[in-house]
């Protein structure tokens, strides 16, 4: 009789604990990610979670939103440039939001239902360069064209595939003829930084697709 | 009895975990901007050019072009939200920021000019259209263009300024 008792109290235990799990999870996503679309704060400046999620795992997250700025100049065509953007752009299926050629202009957002890799990688203390904690990595997969990560941090691990996103990602790409040399063209791209699941925490190597293409063309 | 403590504990603990995750859920109310993302945009509806000058804030630039201010128009506004409209033709550039905001550009007598409208508007609940989600203090809102024409002076003399960084 007493070991029944004994099995009840383990498994209600358990059961607690699994079931706060669970809760505690939903709220990491509240909590770290937010429902507001867009949330600014100060760049390099890190958060620590609530106590309650600490007791999952005590984190800390980077809340800086500074957008990435990333430009490369391609010895090449302008249309063929702008022809190969828009290649890119449906083979991640991407929706065209803004597409003007003479502005070289093109923003789109990745479809909700993309695959996403998930990585789990190490945030580094801005002062004292220590590992402070984890916080997930997402960004779009797909077979053919791997899109590789990108960032400052080194990347620890490798995990499983996530199938559905809520939201979409938006990239805004801005290309045009080089100043001094007109024969060839300079491409930014910046991932503005909207308060969604994975915003802050997304990256992208759109250049590295954007020369496949160009070799394909 | 053994299983009926698991059954009441489980009940016990099902409500709980309800309740509680419940009680933790965030009202999350839905703006005109919220339909916008949910349609890609499609049904924006861009200020009229009038409108824009009446009652937007404005800022000269001498000494550049039209094609530098509005080069340097796009790099800052890229980084700080989704553009959402961008033609040359008609001078307008719209992005998706913290409230959106709507740019027209000018050139008279080689001197550009450039009008900043904050879309409020966008920014109301759809369900209690008076009450606006991102409210803007006339401070704030001053602050705020004052960032943004700073950025825009930045960027546009920047080249001139610190010609290595020219490309």
């Amino acid at each position: 009789m007493k070991s029944k008792k004994l099995l009840t109290l383990i498994l209600m235990g358990i059961m607690a604990v699994l079931f706060n799990s669970s809760c505690a999870r939903k709220i990491i996503y509240e909590e770290t990610f937010g429902t507001y679309r867009f949330l600014y704060s100060a760049p390099n400046e890190t958060k620590e979670l609530p106590s309650l999620i600490g007791m999952i795992a005590k984190s800390y997250v980077p809340t800086s939103n500074h957008p990435m700025n990333i430009a490369k100049v391609f010895d090449t065509s302008y249309e063929k440039i702008w022809n190969s953007i828009l290649k890119v752009v449906k083979i991640l299926e991407g929706k065209v939001i803004v597409k003007d050629e003479s502005s070289g202009i093109i923003v789109f957002a990745y479809p909700e239902k993309i695959k996403w890799k998930y990585l789990e990688k190490h945030y580094l203390d801005k002062d004292s360069y220590q590992r402070r904690g984890w916080f997930f990595y997402l960004y779009p997969y797909k077979e053919k064209y791997v899109i590789k990560p990108k960032g400052i941090h080194k990347i620890f691990a490798s995990g499983v595939m996530i199938d559905s996103i809520k939201f979409p990602v938006y990239l805004n790409i801005y290309m045009k003829r080089e100043e001094i040399n007109k024969t060839k063209v300079y491409v930014t791209y910046f991932i503005p930084f909207l308060d969604v699941p994975y915003d802050r925490y997304i990256d992208i190597n759109f250049f590295e697709m954007l020369e496949k293409m160009l070799k394909e063309i | 009895m053994y299983k009926k403590i698991i059954a009441i504990s489980m009940i016990f603990i099902f409500l709980c975990g309800f309740f509680a995750c419940r009680s933790r859920m965030p009202e999350v109310a839905v703006s005109e901007l919220d339909k916008l993302f949910a349609n890609d945009f499609r049904d924006l509806r861009i200020p009229e050019v009038v409108k824009i000058k009446k009652m937007g804030e404005k800022k000269n630039f001498p000494y550049v072009n039209f094609n530098k201010v509005w080069e340097s128009i796009i790099l800052v506004l890229m980084q700080q939200g989704i553009i959402v409209k961008a033609s040359k033709e008609e001078r307008i550039i719209t992005a998706i920021t913290v409230p959106p905001l709507t740019v027209f550009i000018e050139e008279n007598n080689n001197i550009v000019t450039v009008y900043l409208y904050w879309m409020e508007e966008l920014c109301r609940r759809i369900d209690k259209p008076q009450e606006i989600l991102i409210k803007l203090t006339p401070e704030i809102k001053e602050q705020m263009t004052e960032n943004f024409f700073g950025q825009l002076a930045t960027q546009v003399y920047a080249s001139q300024k610190w010609k290595y960084l020219e490309r």
